[in-house]
C-alpha cells in the first residue's frame, strides 16, 4: 500500500514537473525574445495576445502542425532518436533538482522535488553528458555536410566543458561533504559557497554558456557559417525540441544547479532572512536572475572560433577548476 | 588638407583581462539600451508618410487649371477635356526611360484633326523607379506619387493604365499638392527614431 | 592634378621599345605595343619604372578590324601617383597571360575570356568568370544582341496568356543542374582533401549570392574557389545601348549599398570628358551625400560583420543609425537605396527645407553611437581573438592583387582616390586617411571605423558651406549637354527643345577615352569610357573594387577554418552587385 502511494505520488509529481517545465520553457522563449527585443530597442512579439503573451502558444501550435519533412538520405532511426536524445536527458535532470524544503499542507507532507538521491550531482552531470549523443546522432544521421560539422563542433565543445564543469563542482561538494543537492543547500545556511569557490563559479558560468550553446560559444549553430548547424535538416517539432532543450530547459536546469551549489539554494540572502518570503520564491528569484544573466551575455558578445573554445576549455578552465579544488582544500583545513 | 595617419591598435591590459572589464563595459551598453524607448514603427498598423519627393508608383496629373505654360502651348493640338490626363503623347518619358519597352503609349487622330491619347500603359515590374521619365515630361503630367504598396498576385497587376494613373495623381495632389518641399512632414512619428530635432 | 604618366617615363619607354605607339590626351595616356613585346613592356613598367600596382585589365571589341580584340592594361605607380594604360591587339584572338606579373589579373583575364572569347596563353585555369562553363556565347562582343538569343521557352506559371505588353516567353539560355555541376568540376579540377563544401550561393554568411567551394580537411580549408555570376546582369553591355544619363540608374544597382558614391564616380567621368563643370553647390552636395553614403555603407558592413561573428545586437544598433541616414537620403533624393540623385552637371534636385538641420542632428548624435559600438567590440577579448592576425595582407599583395579601399589602407598603403585625385569638393575639405600597421582583419575593422569618424568631419564642413549657399543653383544647365530642370522646360521653349534633343540623341561625348575613378566604400570604382563621338559609349568598363578585393580571399582562406571564412569575407566586404556587375 505504501509502495503504491509513493509510486502515485512520484508519477503525479513527475507529471507536474514535466508539464511545468514545458510551459515554463515555452514562456522562457517569450522572455528571451522580449529581452532581446528591448535590448535592441524593439518591442519583440507584440500581436498574439496582450503584449504578445500568447506568442509561445502560437509558436508551439505552429511547430506542432508544421509538415514534418524527413530527407530521403537520412538514417531514420538515429534521425528520430537524436531529437529525443537531446531533449530527454535535459528534462531528466529535473528529477534530482530540489526546489525548496519539504513543507506540509493539510497534514500532507509535500517534498518539492521528485527524489533526493545521495548521488544527485553525479546523476545531473551524467544526464548532461548524455545529451552529447543527441548532437552527434543529429549530425551524423542527417547525412549532410553542415550538420556533420556542426555536430562535431558541439561534441568537441561539450567534451571539453563537461570535464571542467565536473571538476568545478567538486569544490562545493567538498565543503558540504555530500552529493545530495538538498544537503548541499542545507550546508549553506550560514555562508554561501560562492565565497571560497569564486574560481569554480567562473568556470561553471563559462561551462554553462558552452553547454547550452550561447554566445560566445554558440559555434554549433553559428548561422553565418553553418546555416543551422546540426539542426539544418530538421523540421517541425523535431526541430523545435533542440533549441527548447538546449537554450531553455538546459539553461534553466543548470542555472538551478548553480544556484544550489553556489548561492545557497532556497536560503535567503544574508541579512534578509527576517523577510516573510517563502523559500521557493527566493530560489526562483535567484534562478531567474542567473537565467537573465545568461541571456544578457548572449545578446551582447560575439562568438569564439571552435578551436579557441576547446583551447580555453583545456588550457584555462580545467586548470582553474583544479586550482579551485586546491584552494577549497586549504580553506577546509583552516576553517574546518 | 588631407593627412595620413596610422591608427592605434588597442589591446587588453592584464587588469582588464582578469576583471573582464571588456565584457562588463559591453554589457553595460546593452542593458542601458534595454531601458531606452523602442524606436520601431509597427508597420501595417502605423505608417510613416513618405517625403513629398518620394518616388512611388506613377500618376498622371489631370487638366485642372494648374498646368505649366508649356502645356498651354501644346494643348492646341490636343483633345483634352477638363479632368482628363494632361498627356500630350510626346513620348519623352519613353525616350528618357532606361527600359523604354515598359511603356506603351498610343495616340489617335480625332476627326477635328487633334491628337488624343488612348492608351498609356506602364509595366512597373520592369520599372527602376529612377524618375527620369518624370523629369522628361514637359507638361508636368507624369509624376511619381507617394504610394509604395504595389504588390499584386499576378504579373498583370504590375501593369498600370492611364485611368489608374489619373486617379492616383488626383488623390496625391488632393493630399499633398500644396505641401512645402520639406525633408519630411511627420515630425511626430519620426521623433521615435530621431528624437527632437532643432529646426532652424 | 594630372594623374597620367609623365614625359620622362614615356621617353624611357620609347628608348627601350622602338615599336611602341604613344597616344596622349588629358584624360588618358596609353602605350600601344605589339603582342610579342607585351610582357616585356609590362615587366619593364612594373620593375623598372615602378608601375607595380595592378589596377585593371579589360578588352574591347572592334568587329570590323583585324585583329578584332584589343586588351587594355591599367597600371599605377604608388610612389609617383601616376597611371598608365598599355594597349595591345590580340592577334589570333589571344594574348599572353600576365598572371606571372600580377596575381590580380587572373580573374580579369578570365572575365575577358568569358565576355569576349580572348584566350590567354599561359593562364593556369582559364575558365569562365561569370557565365557557366557550357554557355555558348561571349556576351560583350558587339555581335551579341542586347537581349541575348531567345533560346528557352518559359511560359508564365500563373497561366496568364500575356501578362504585360512587353512580355515575351522566350528567354535567353539558363544553366541547368548539369551545367552547374560541370562548372563546379572545372573550378576545382581535382579534390585534394576530404570534403568539398558548397558554401553558398544562398547562404547566410556569403552576403549575397556568391558560391564558394571549399576543399576541406576536417574544418581546415585546403583549396578554395569562388563561382561568381549569380547576379551578373551585363551592366557594361547595357551601357553601350543607352545614353549616358540613362546609365545613371544602373550605376546604383552595381554597388547597391553605396549607390550615391557609384553615381558620383560615374558622373564625374562623364563630366570630365564632356568638359562640364558642376556648380559649387552641387559639388558640396555630392561630397556630403557621398560621405553620408559611406557611413551608411560602413554601418551595414559593421552590423553584418558583427552578426557573422555572433554579436547579434550590434547589427540592430548599426541599423538604427543606418535607418536615420536612409531617412535623410529618402528625403533628399526620393528613394532610400537606389537613389539616382546625381545628374550630369549637378544634382537632380535642390536640398529640401530642413535637410541640413536633420543632417546636423545626426552628426551630433552619431559619434556617441560609434563609441558605443566600439565599447562593445574594439577591446572585447572575443573580438580580438577572432580578428587579430587573421588574414594578414601584405603591401606586396595589395599591389599584386590590385586591392583598393579600406583593404589596401589597412595594409598601410595610402591609396585613397579622394586624396590624390580630389573630385567635387574633396579638395576643399580637411580629413585624415587612416592607415593600418599590420593588415589583418582587425586593422580593416579599425580603419573602417575611423573612416566613419572622418566622414562625419567632412560632412560637418560641407554642411557649414551649404548653409551659406541657400538659393544657389544646383545644376549647371547653361552647358549645352546638361539637361534643363523641369522649371525651365515648363517655361521656355528653348529648354524644351534642348531637353528633347538630349533625351533622344544623348550627350555627345567627344571622341576619345577617359578613365576616372572614385573612392567607393569598397575600393576604387573606376569608369573607363571609350566614346566614338556618339550619344552612347562605344565601350564602358567598370573597374570594380569589390571584384578585385574578393579575389584575395582564395589566398587568405588557405589553411584556415570555415569559421575564419566569415571573418575574411566580412573584412573584405564585397557586394555582389558590384563584383558581378
Amino acid at each position: 500500500m505504501e509502495l503504491v502511494g509513493t509510486v502515485v505520488g512520484i508519477v503525479i509529481k513527475s507529471l507536474i514537473f514535466i508539464i511545468g517545465m514545458f510551459l515554463g520553457a515555452a514562456y522562457l522563449t517569450l522572455l528571451e525574445r522580449k529581452f532581446a527585443g528591448h535590448v535592441q530597442q524593439r518591442p519583440g512579439p507584440l500581436h498574439v495576445g496582450p503584449h504578445g503573451l500568447l506568442q509561445p502558444i502560437a509558436d508551439a501550435l505552429k511547430v506542432l502542425t508544421k509538415e514534418d519533412l524527413v530527407p530521403n538520405s537520412v538514417d531514420r532511426v538515429l534521425f528520430y532518436l537524436a531529437s529525443l536524445m537531446a531533449f530527454v536527458p535535459a528534462i531528466m535532470i529535473l528529477a534530482v533538482v530540489p526546489f525548496g524544503e519539504p513543507f506540509t499542507i493539510f497534514g500532507l507532507e509535500i517534498k518539492p522535488y521528485i527524489t533526493d538521491l545521495n548521488v544527485a550531482v553525479l546523476l545531473a552531470l551524467a544526464f548532461g553528458s548524455l545529451s552529447i549523443y543527441g548532437v552527434i546522432f543529429a549530425g551524423w544521421a542527417s547525412n549532410s555536410k553542415y550538420p556533420m560539422i556542426g555536430g562535431l563542433r558541439k561534441a568537441a565543445v561539450l567534451i571539453g566543458y563537461e570535464v571542467a564543469l565536473g571538476f568545478a563542482l567538486v569544490g562545493p561538494i567538498m565543503m558540504a561533504g555530500s552529493f545530495s543537492l538538498r544537503e548541499i543547500v542545507e550546508a549553506q545556511q550560514n555562508m554561501w559557497f560562492i565565497i571560497p569557490n569564486i574560481l569554480a563559479f567562473v568556470v561553471v558560468i563559462f561551462s554553462i554558456l558552452a553547454e547550452t550553446g550561447r554566445t560566445p560559444f554558440d559555434v554549433q549553430e553559428a548561422e553565418a557559417e553553418l546555416v543551422g548547424g546540426y539542426i539544418t535538416e530538421y523540421t517541425g517539432m523535431k526541430f523545435g525540441l533542440f533549441p527548447l532543450a538546449e537554450w531553455y530547459i538546459a539553461t534553466f536546469v543548470l542555472s538551478a544547479i548553480t544556484v544550489i551549489m553556489f548561492f545557497g539554494g532556497w536560503n535567503p540572502p544574508p541579512l534578509l532572512g527576517w523577510l516573510p518570503i517563502p523559500a521557493f520564491v527566493w530560489f526562483s528569484v535567484k534562478v531567474f536572475l542567473l537565467f537573465m544573466f545568461f541571456l544578457w551575455v548572449h545578446w551582447t558578445l560575439p562568438r569564439y572560433r571552435v578551436d579557441q573554445i576547446t583551447e580555453i576549455a583545456w588550457k584555462v578552465m580545467l586548470p582553474l577548476a583544479l586550482a579551485n579544488i586546491f584552494i577549497v582544500a586549504i580553506w577546509i583545513i583552516i576553517f574546518g | 588638407m588631407v593627412k595620413i595617419k596610422y591608427i592605434e591598435r588597442p589591446g587588453l591590459t592584464n587588469r582588464e583581462r582578469v576583471f573582464f572589464t571588456d565584457f562588463i563595459n559591453g554589457m553595460k551598453i546593452t542593458i542601458r539600451n534595454f531601458f531606452r524607448k523602442t524606436i520601431t514603427t509597427a508597420y501595417p498598423f502605423e505608417k510613416l508618410t513618405p517625403p513629398k519627393r518620394f518616388r512611388g508608383t506613377h500618376g498622371h496629373r489631370v487638366k485642372d487649371g494648374r498646368e505649366p505654360p508649356s502645356f498651354k502651348v501644346l494643348e492646341k493640338f490636343m483633345d483634352i477635356k477638363e479632368g482628363e490626363s494632361r498627356c500630350v503623347a510626346c513620348y519623352m518619358c519613353q525616350q528618357a526611360c532606361p527600359v523604354p519597352e515598359l511603356f506603351r503609349i498610343e495616340a489617335v487622330q480625332t476627326e477635328e484633326g487633334k491628337k488624343k491619347v488612348v492608351r498609356f500603359d506602364m509595366n512597373l515590374l520592369n520599372c527602376m523607379y529612377c524618375g527620369l521619365c518624370t523629369e522628361a515630361c514637359p507638361v508636368d503630367c507624369l509624376i511619381m506619387t507617394d504610394i509604395y504598396e504595389t504588390a499584386t498576385y499576378r504579373r498583370s497587376g504590375g501593369v498600370i493604365h492611364m485611368d489608374d494613373m489619373t486617379e492616383r495623381a488626383v488623390d496625391f495632389d488632393r493630399r499633398r499638392y500644396n505641401e512645402p518641399d520639406r525633408i519630411w512632414i511627420d515630425d511626430e512619428e519620426r521623433s521615435k527614431l530621431w528624437g527632437q530635432i532643432k529646426w532652424s | 592634378m594630372h594623374l597620367w604618366i609623365d614625359g620622362q617615363d614615356l621617353d624611357q619607354i620609347k628608348k627601350s621599345f622602338d615599336s611602341v605607339e604613344i597616344s596622349r590626351s588629358e584624360n588618358f595616356v596609353s602605350v600601344q605595343i605589339n603582342k610579342e613585346k607585351l610582357l616585356e613592356l609590362l615587366s619593364f613598367l612594373k620593375d623598372k619604372l615602378g608601375y607595380k600596382m595592378f589596377i585593371d585589365f579589360f578588352c574591347m571589341d572592334f568587329p570590323v578590324q583585324s585583329p578584332r580584340f584589343q586588351g587594355v592594361y591599367l597600371l599605377f605607380n604608388p610612389e609617383k601617383m601616376r597611371r598608365v594604360a598599355v594597349k595591345c591587339w590580340a592577334e589570333g584572338d589571344s594574348l599572353p597571360s600576365a598572371t606571372k606579373l600580377w596575381k590580380g589579373i587572373k580573374w580579369a583575364e578570365r572575365e575577358a575570356w568569358d565576355m569576349f572569347g580572348v584566350r590567354f596563353e599561359g593562364h593556369e585555369n582559364l575558365v569562365r568568370m561569370f557565365m557557366w562553363e557550357t554557355y555558348q556565347h561571349h556576351p560583350l562582343r558587339k555581335d551579341f544582341p542586347l537581349r541575348g538569343h531567345g533560346e528557352v521557352y518559359l511560359p508564365p506559371l500563373s497561366g496568364e496568356e500575356s501578362p504585360a505588353h512587353n512580355y515575351s516567353p522566350y528567354h535567353t539560355a539558363l544553366p541547368t543542374m548539369e551545367d552547374l555541376e560541370i562548372t563546379q568540376k572545372k573550378r576545382l579540377p581535382e579534390k585534394k582533401a576530404q570534403i568539398v563544401l558548397n558554401w553558398g550561393p544562398l547562404h547566410p554568411g556569403t552576403h549575397g549570392t556568391i558560391w564558394f567551394l571549399f576543399d576541406m580537411e576536417g574544418e581546415e580549408v585546403k583549396e578554395c574557389d569562388i563561382i561568381l555570376g549569380q547576379l551578373h546582369r551585363g551592366v557594361e553591355k547595357i551601357a553601350e545601348n543607352i545614353t549616358y544619363t540613362q546609365f545613371i540608374p544602373y550605376t546604383d544597382r552595381m554597388d547597391y549599398i553605396s549607390a550615391l558614391c557609384s553615381q558620383v564616380a560615374y558622373v564625374n567621368a562623364v563630366e570630365k570628358h564632356l568638359g562640364v563643370e558642376p556648380t559649387e553647390k552641387a559639388k558640396y552636395i555630392r561630397t556630403m551625400m557621398c560621405e553620408l553614403q559611406r557611413i551608411n555603407s560602413h554601418l551595414l558592413w559593421l552590423g553584418t560583420y558583427a552578426l557573422d561573428l555572433g554579436a547579434l545586437t550590434i547589427f540592430l544598433y548599426t541599423f538604427r543609425e543606418r535607418e536615420k541616414i536612409m531617412d535623410i537620403i529618402e528625403g533628399i533624393a526620393g528613394i532610400r537605396l537606389n537613389s539616382t540623385y546625381i545628374r550630369i552637371g549637378g544634382v537632380a534636385k535642390d536640398l529640401p527645407e530642413g535637410a541640413l538641420d536633420v543632417i546636423e542632428h545626426f552628426l551630433n548624435d552619431f559619434p556617441q553611437r560609434l563609441k558605443e559600438y566600439e565599447t562593445i567590440l574594439t577591446k572585447n577579448r572575443v573580438w580580438l581573438r577572432r580578428n587579430v592576425d587573421v588574414g594578414v595582407i601584405t603591401r606586396e599583395d595589395v599591389y599584386s592583387y590590385g586591392l583598393t579601399g579600406a583593404v589596401a589602407r589597412a595594409s598601410g598603403v595610402p591609396y585613397d582616390v579622394r586624396m590624390f585625385q580630389p573630385t567635387d569638393a574633396y579638395g576643399d575639405v580637411d580629413f585624415d586617411v587612416p592607415l593600418g600597421k599590420v593588415g589583418d582583419s582587425y586593422d580593416r575593422y579599425l580603419v573602417r571605423v575611423e573612416e566613419m569618424r572622418q566622414s562625419v568631419r567632412i560632412i560637418k564642413q560641407c554642411v557649414k558651406v551649404l548653409r551659406q549657399m541657400e538659393g544657389e543653383s544646383y545644376i549647371n544647365t547653361e552647358h549645352p549637354f546638361v539637361l534643363p530642370t523641369l522649371d525651365q522646360v515648363f517655361n521656355s521653349i528653348e529648354a524644351m527643345v534642348k531637353d528633347f534633343n538630349l533625351r533622344i540623341y544623348g550627350e555627345k561625348l567627344p571622341e576619345g577615352e577617359i578613365y576616372l575613378s572614385g573612392e567607393n566604400p569598397r575600393g576604387e570604382l573606376g569608369f573607363y569610357i571609350n566614346s566614338k563621338g556618339e550619344g552612347r559609349p562605344y565601350r564602358l568598363r567598370v573597374r570594380s573594387g569589390a571584384f578585385y578585393n574578393l579575389q584575395v580571399f582564395t589566398e587568405l582562406i588557405k589553411g584556415r577554418t570555415v569559421a575564419d571564412a566569415v571573418v575574411l569575407l566580412g573584412s573584405l566586404d564585397p557586394v555582389v552587385g558590384e563584383t558581378d556587375r
